[in-house]
């Protein structure tokens, strides 16, 4: 009797071993299948076209189930403890698990961008119907998945992996985190152009092209300007011109910015290269539409862009060659900030030569012949610290752009929010030059503002370099309008009023430069403390801007105004590094 | 809808003013940040307590002088346009008061009595605790 029990378990565990082997041999071709999918479509060279990309997500998807359903069997889950082997099968059902998330949450956006193919896919002077679908938030989504995955697979300790395990880890990583740039590139872009070019009504759209070269508080100086009437999905450029060409409306009508900030930046509100100096975007926006409302000129909203936003555009519609430059989403925004100072000395050939691009990349544009490849190429090179914004006459259309994060609004809410912001003052384009690493840190908790509210210490560590070289640079670029009369000019030299916006009701503690105390002007946006640090510099030099301040951790009813820290990179040409951290959150105390 | 009438405008400008990203001449900037600016080290300040304030964007050699209700000082620009920190005593009541910063001379070509101000806020003094 014992004899046939003991025969029993045997065959028992003998059978369970073999349905283990089979399971684990489905995992093992699945993974197998899955990275020599994803080796395949990076060594080809090019990134995949719409077809390769269904054609993935098919594959990957149907291995990926398999697999799915293996490491989640419940029979097979006392392998994750055996000696050796478990460790591995931990590894491979996190790295299933995650990457069959991601897939999930790809599988709309696919959808939308294979919708959008199919009916922009016909004859430019076709009316189509596009479907508003959201995508924004579902890339939000995605982006959420992918950070989640990417941490989950940074968790695993790949020298405990014994089976082969960890290079299709490290694969599945790098992917991610190409997936991940793409992804935070290119969804500001859909934000602004889905729900515009998904109303059916005939709209007419202001798109101001700022020069990033010479920064204001929303990125760049209007340098030019474009109209561009949407009709049933059909796009055509109406007209385009220069910062010259806004002059001629007159001045503007500043009454949209409040006074307190046209004394703060010390710029000239009624004028157009000055009329950006805030960070928030609709202050920008709403000058604009005002002033052309004066002159019987109807918008239905302004876009604001710059080089970076150019180049995706570029990605987009394919390179060109204009006057012997061939460009393309790789060079045309430094061409755009740099070279074309140094191949056109004259002003009127180099406006020529902007104008043809301008008109052959909004002609591309409306022939809805989109190589997506190249754009998927171009935002996973995060090339620039561009970030496209909008707004909208439609209260409807505003709501939108500010549930996407595209507003370019700087909230009145409190919490731990912190914005860097840069405008020119020296009245030149090597703001190309300008780099900037930032780190916003939480400190200690129990200490009151100068306002008398509970609060806790807060840095924000900025290093801004000049990256300008010494010599070589054409006239144009280097140019120091800001010098007093008989003030030598050091070429490559700029001055920069650097702004913080501190969180709601924080005040100072203390600024250093180079670690020697500075002042900074104050004023107020959205009631945040703007502090505004005018900044000369060298070229080829670097300078550590510090600035100390308590931010409250309570509003005045005592109520907990916590959150996670959040710091916004200035719009600039070059990518800007930002980290944050905290120790923590500040245990309740009673606001004395 | 009279767009056209801003497409008139581009279109008589044509190619000498024509469409750029990458627009705008050394002569067309108006950079920001021109003007005299006073700072000063906390903005908010107890009343009765010291303060520190500076000008900014003046000519060098310039004499600048600060006023606040409680008092005045003065300081002269260096070669970098920024005069050396000065103390100041805020007033005693608490309250939002001006400071003011005014240059004395005519310390810009053409340019008398430039002004710049900012606002500090005084708070009240914390009450001192009655011991028994």
């Amino acid at each position: 009797m014992k004899r046939k029990a003991i025969i029993a378990v045997c065959a028992l565990l003998l059978v369970y071993l073999a349905y283990c082997s089979f399971k684990v041999s489905v995992l093992a071709n699945s993974a197998a299948a899955l990275a020599a999918n994803l080796t395949a479509a990076s060594a080809s060279g090019k990134s995949p076209n719409l077809e390769d990309l269904l054609e993935l997500q098919a594959s990957a998807g149907t291995k990926l189930r398999e697999a799915a359903s293996v490491v989640s069997d419940p029979w097979l889950a006392p392998l994750s403890v055996i000696p050796v082997f478990g460790k591995d099968f931990s590894a491979a059902k996190t790295l299933v698990l995650s990457l069959s998330d991601v897939l999930e949450k790809s599988e709309p956006i696919i959808a939308s961008i294979v919708e959008f193919s199919s009916k922009t896919n016909q004859k430019p002077s076709d009316a189509v119907s596009l479907s508003d679908n959201q995508t924004a938030s579902k890339v939000a989504d995605l982006i959420v998945a992918v950070d989640k995955s990417r941490n989950s697979l940074q968790a695993i300790d790949s020298r405990n992996l014994n089976f082969g395990l960890a290079p299709k880890i490290q694969l599945a990583k790098a992917k991610l985190d190409q997936l991940s740039v793409g992804l935070v590139t290119l969804r500001p872009l859909i934000a602004v152009l889905e729900p515009i070019l998904a109303n059916q009504d005939k709209q007419t759209w202001f798109v101001a092209t700022q020069n990033l070269a010479e920064a204001r508080g929303t990125g760049g100086i209007l340098g030019s300007f474009a109209v561009v009437k949407i009709d049933s999905g059909r796009l055509s450029l109406a007209g385009a011109g220069s910062d010259q060409d806004l002059d001629r409306l007159g001045r503007v009508d500043p009454r949209a910015l409040p006074k307190n900030l046209q004394v703060l930046w010390g710029g000239t509100p009624d004028e157009w290269r000055d009329m950006n100096v805030s960070s928030h975007v609709p202050y920008f926006a709403k000058q604009i539409y005002e002033t052309l409302a004066a002159k019987e000129i109807a918008i239905d909203g302004v876009i604001v862009l710059g080089q970076g936003t150019v180049a995706k555009l570029v990605a987009a519609t394919g390179g060109m060659n204009i006057d012997g430059v061939q460009v393309d989403s790789r060079n045309i925004g430094d061409f755009l900030a740099k070279g074309i100072y140094e191949k056109y000395e004259d002003v009127g050939a180099k406006n020529a030569w902007v104008k043809t691009f301008m008109n052959k990349l909004f002609a591309r544009l409306s022939k809805r012949d989109f190589d997506y490849a190249g754009l998927w190429r171009s935002a996973t090179e995060e090339l620039s610290g561009d970030r496209i914004s909008a707004w909208a006459k439609s209260d409807q259309l505003q709501s939108r752009f500010l549930q996407d994060g595209v507003a370019g609004e700087v909230s009145s809410q409190p919490g731990s929010v912190a914005q860097i912001s840069f405008n020119n003052a020296g009245g030149n384009k090597l703001d190309a030059y300008l780099k900037l690493e930032a780190k916003y840190s939480l400190g200690k908790c129990g200490v009151m503002t100068d306002l008398g509210l509970l609060g806790r210490r807060a840095k924000l560590d900025m290093l801004i370099s000049n990256d300008a070289p010494k010599r070589g640079l054409p006239k144009y670029v280097t140019p120091r309008a800001d010098l007093f009369p008989g003030q030598k000019l050091i070429l490559g030299s700029n001055r920069t009023l650097v702004s913080v916006y501190a969180p709601v009701d924080s005040t100072i503690d203390f600024f250093t430069l180079n670690g020697k105390t500075v002042f900074a002007s104050q004023g107020f946006d959205h009631k945040h403390p703007v502090w505004v640090f005018d900044l000369s510099t060298k070229p080829g030099r670097s300078y550590r801007l510090i600035a100390n301040w308590v931010e409250p951790t309570v509003d005045a009813s005592g109520k907990n105004t916590q959150t996670a820290p959040r710091l916004i990179a200035p719009v600039a040409l070059n990518p800007v590094k930002t980290s944050v951290y905290t120790a923590g959150v500040c245990a309740a105390q009673k606001n004395n | 809808m009279k767009i056209n009438k801003l497409l008139g405008f581009a279109a008589v400008a044509s190619l000498a003013l024509a469409s750029t990203v990458a627009l705008s001449t050394a002569a067309q900037a108006y950079p920001t940040g021109q003007p005299m600016t006073v700072t000063a080290n906390k903005y908010t300040a107890v009343a009765g307590s010291d303060i520190k304030v500076q000008a900014n964007r003046v000519y060098p050699g310039c004499k600048v002088t600060f006023t606040l209700k409680s008092g005045s000082a003065s300081g002269t620009a260096s070669n970098l346009g920024v005069t050396k920190p000065v103390t100041m005593y805020v007033p005693d009541k608490a309250g939002t008061y001006e400071l003011k910063a005014v240059t004395k001379t005519n310390c810009k070509p053409g340019v008398v009595g430039e002004t710049a101000t900012a606002s500090i806020v005084v708070t009240a003094k914390p009450k001192k605790e009655k011991g028994r």
